[in-house]
């Protein structure tokens, strides 16, 4: 058991090397700035455990960026403040722009009702930019199945992205 | 639903050859299958399709970069292309390597030029020299030595050994080459060579997955580099070039699927074929500057670096070559290193907040940056009593802030907290003054509190006044904060009613949730909501207030006076009991941090006045004695309120 706070302060480097893989800086959202977001998201809480909060956390980090390529969107013009760089196996070495990142979300948001596993992979992969070990260590599940798992979530957003 | 189905048979025809496909897909409806061959084919051509058609790009290098004038393309890869050049200034031969620019997003520049810091302080017989690289016009490139011969197609056992020795001296520097393979050893006149050393670690993970299989480890494309990847590859080229290479186990277990059975690095290979690493050949002085950058580079970019386990090696090797170091560019080199040092050690000490700017700063450092990151720390251990501690910072701060800017009035804002700590309320308002007038905005919020702990209330509210009104309407924490002041000013000042209305006003500024908030900002609101509102006989909102600010504050400066606050409002509702825990945690955490004995004796006199509520004498007449003491120690007045308030506790004590 444990407070955000006390993850946090025991994480924080590595919530950072997270964010900074989400994040390409140069622009006004650092990976700094990402992981204080995220910590004001979980604030507050407590977690039975490292992978329970690193699961949650991977969320956050996802309604983070989706927010704020939601508000950059709304103004029309491509913005080039908000580089966001997701999985490069997803996006070649572009950055993705804001358009791309909430086709991904309802794209994840559509294969989470239907392989909701796959889609929490998809999710930590591509968002909090998590390893298949990590992932299967934090869903306690063997790497296989979330090899397999994200091999079927990468090419459902494919077809979705295409 | 269909998209259920689909991604079921799409996971089931995974397992199974093509050829069995449509038999399979035989009376599935027809938008389950057309979905499911829709997610084979994405699956068949993976994602790499933007990536290649970018590799197969042209480039048009220009003639020259730097001082190198371009020659005959020698080689195309997935990488980048390789040239021969010559060297203009020494007319000597190199090699030049054109990065392709794509390859490299902004991380991976930083990257690339720390790897060329790491790469110019390697110097091994096998191992070309690095000899110049740069960026330009979006080009990326590495000038190096030019070394003769061939990749080889057999090689005899001491020739391989010289390769893993090179192997194993670059592994013990944190450098990785993970692209090995025979087309990137050359065997000639001159001996063996490595060559493209670190060019793969540097640009990452998505140039291996275009590098070379059957020599790669497996995992390399899903893991974080590690030297067991290298081993890996050097099992691999073992077993194909040496004669009988593949019936040797020590080869054989380097060339383990599983990472976890092969030698750790390069050196632990070496050893089991019976090689030894040779000694160190000794760098020359100018290396150890070019270390120094490598350093300060891997440490800004601590989190994005994978090498980090390289850092330590690169540690001790700096320690032993500075000894003695004259040379001044090092000892400026090494002054900056030592503070980011410092801000690194000071990062894992600190809570929350203070480590958000100073993690910024130490990542992307100007002198502005880093002088606001000491004085964010130095504000915050000197908020939470660690003087001594922020002494340091503060000298960091004062050497990087430039004259008359802002981060220099907020330095003189601490001296200005300082003086008023050591009761010169007169000396504090004036560098408070000099402070306000170069732009820093809280200073007048702590001018304004000087002025009313000297029983000036009416300017410390004109102040405060005058700094609401400067303020800009977005400008939400600084209004805050001017309320805050403002509650406080009218609480001392004992209009209960009116500070309260101030508080609150500044308490719904405050957004819920909103991220830019400052949560010690709305703990502070709420710590003198709680003080204000038990003067008003409201004890059951006091300790709702205070319980609030207290889970804000938890980690933060204000900790220890919150739970002192929220120990005050239970015990005057009677919660005695409950009011002794938090109390004795405020005690503890000032007895931590000493620098604030005002606070300590608060803490401590409460504590005494709960005991007392709840007749545990003994405990209570601890507690009144080290109060005792410390009036004492901070020498209060002998007719000040503290000391009054002890001695209607002594009264009561049998």
């Amino acid at each position: 058991m444990g407070s955000t706070e006390d993850y946090y302060e025991r994480l924080y480097q590595e919530l950072r090397g997270l964010a900074q893989k989400r994040v390409m800086a140069g622009g006004n959202l650092e990976p700094t700035e990402l992981v204080a977001e995220v910590y004001v998201k979980l604030q507050g809480r407590a977690w039975a455990d490292t992978e329970h909060f690193w699961a949650t956390a991977a969320k956050a980090m996802r309604q983070v960026l989706v927010d704020r390529a939601r508000y950059r969107a709304r103004d029309k013009r491509p913005d080039p403040a908000l580089q966001v760089t997701l999985n490069p196996e997803l996006h070649g070495a572009e950055p993705a722009g804001p358009n791309a990142l909430l086709e991904i979300d309802q794209a994840l948001s559509e294969l989470e009702a239907s392989m909701p596993r796959a889609a929490q992979v998809a999710e930590m992969r591509v968002f909090a930019g998590m390893t298949h070990e990590e992932i299967a260590r934090v869903l306690g599940v063997s790497d296989r199945t979330v090899k397999t798992d994200w091999r079927a979530a990468r090419a459902f957003l494919k077809v979705r992205l295409q | 639903m269909s998209n259920t189905q689909a991604l079921a048979l799409f996971s089931e025809l995974c397992t199974q050859p093509p050829g069995a496909w449509s038999a399979r897909l035989q009376g599935v409806p027809q938008a389950v299958a057309e979905l499911a061959l829709q997610l084979l084919e994405a699956d068949r051509t993976g994602l790499t399709q933007g990536f290649e058609a970018a590799v197969l790009q042209e480039l048009e290098p220009p003639e020259r970069l730097g001082d190198f004038e371009l020659g005959q393309e020698l080689a195309r890869g997935g990488m980048g292309q390789v040239y021969a050049a010559t060297q203009q200034s020494l007319g000597r031969p190199a090699v030049v390597k054109v990065l392709h620019p794509w390859l490299l997003n902004q991380r991976g520049r930083g990257l690339f030029r720390h790897e060329a810091r790491v790469l110019a302080g390697l110097c091994h017989p096998a191992i070309p020299k690095l000899l110049a690289s740069g960026q330009a016009g979006g080009l990326v490139w590495m000038a190096m030595q030019r070394v003769p011969g061939r990749p080889p197609t057999r090689l005899d056992r001491p020739a391989f050994l010289r390769i893993v020795e090179a192997l194993a001296y670059a592994h013990s520097r944190g450098v990785l080459h993970l692209d090995l393979k025979p087309g990137n050893l050359l065997v000639g006149p001159e001996g063996e060579f490595v060559v493209d050393f670190g060019l793969a670690a540097a640009v990452g993970s998505q140039v291996l997955r275009a590098g070379t299989e059957g020599w790669q480890a497996p995992e390399q494309q899903s893991q974080t580099p590690c030297p067991r990847m290298d081993v890996h590859a050097l099992g691999k080229l073992g077993m194909a070039l040496l004669a009988q290479g593949g019936e040797d186990p020590v080869l054989q277990r380097a060339a383990h699927l599983d990472p976890q059975e092969r030698y750790a690095d390069a050196g632990a290979l070496l050893e089991a074929l019976g090689g030894t690493l040779h000694p160190l050949p000794e760098l020359p002085p100018t290396s150890a500057a070019a270390l120094l950058e490598a350093q300060i580079t891997a440490l800004e970019e601590m989190d994005a670096v994978p090498q980090r386990a390289g850092l330590a090696a690169l540690d001790a090797e700096l320690g032993e070559r500075l000894n003695g170091s004259t040379l001044p560019e090092e000892s400026a080199l090494r002054g900056r290193l030592m503070a980011l040092r410092e801000i690194q050690g000071a990062a894992r000490r600190m809570e929350v907040q203070s480590r958000h700017a100073l993690s910024a700063a130490t990542h992307a450092p100007s002198p502005q940056q880093e002088a606001l990151a000491h004085l964010v720390q130095a504000e915050f251990l000197t908020q939470r009593g660690d003087t001594e501690d922020s002494v340091f910072h503060r000298v960091a701060a004062e050497r990087l802030a430039a004259e008359g800017s802002v981060e220099a009035g907020r330095l003189l804002g601490l001296e200005g907290l300082d003086l008023m700590q050591h009761g010169d309320s007169v000396g504090a308002a004036s560098k408070l003054q000099q402070a306000a007038s170069l732009g820093y905005w809280r200073a007048s919020v702590l001018l304004a509190q000087t002025l009313a702990f000297q029983k000036r209330i009416d300017e410390a509210l004109e102040v405060l006044h005058a700094h609401l009104q400067g303020l800009p309407p977005n400008q939400h924490a600084a209004q805050a904060v001017g309320l805050l002041s403002i509650g406080q000013t009218l609480h001392w000042a004992r209009d209960y009613p009116a500070a309260l209305e101030s508080l609150e006003a500044g308490l719904r500024l405050r957004v819920p949730g909103a991220p830019a908030e400052d949560p010690q900002e709305e703990a502070l609101l709420r710590r003198w909501q709680a003080s204000t509102l038990l003067r008003l006989s409201r004890e059951d909102e006091a300790v709702e207030a205070a319980t609030r600010g207290l889970s804000l504050a938890r980690g933060g400066p204000h900790e220890a006076s919150l739970s002192r606050q929220l120990g005050a409002a239970l015990g005057k509702a009677g919660r005695w009991e409950e009011a002794v825990a938090v109390i004795e945690d405020a005690v503890a955490y000032r007895r931590a941090h000493p620098g604030r004995p005002w606070m300590l004796l608060e803490a401590v006199r409460t504590l005494a006045e709960a005991h007392i509520e709840l007749g545990r004498f003994p405990e209570a007449r601890a507690a009144l004695d080290e109060a005792w003491a410390l009036c004492d120690a901070v020498q209060a007045p002998p007719e000040d309120n503290t000391r009054r308030f002890l001695r209607g506790l002594e009264e009561r004590l049998p």
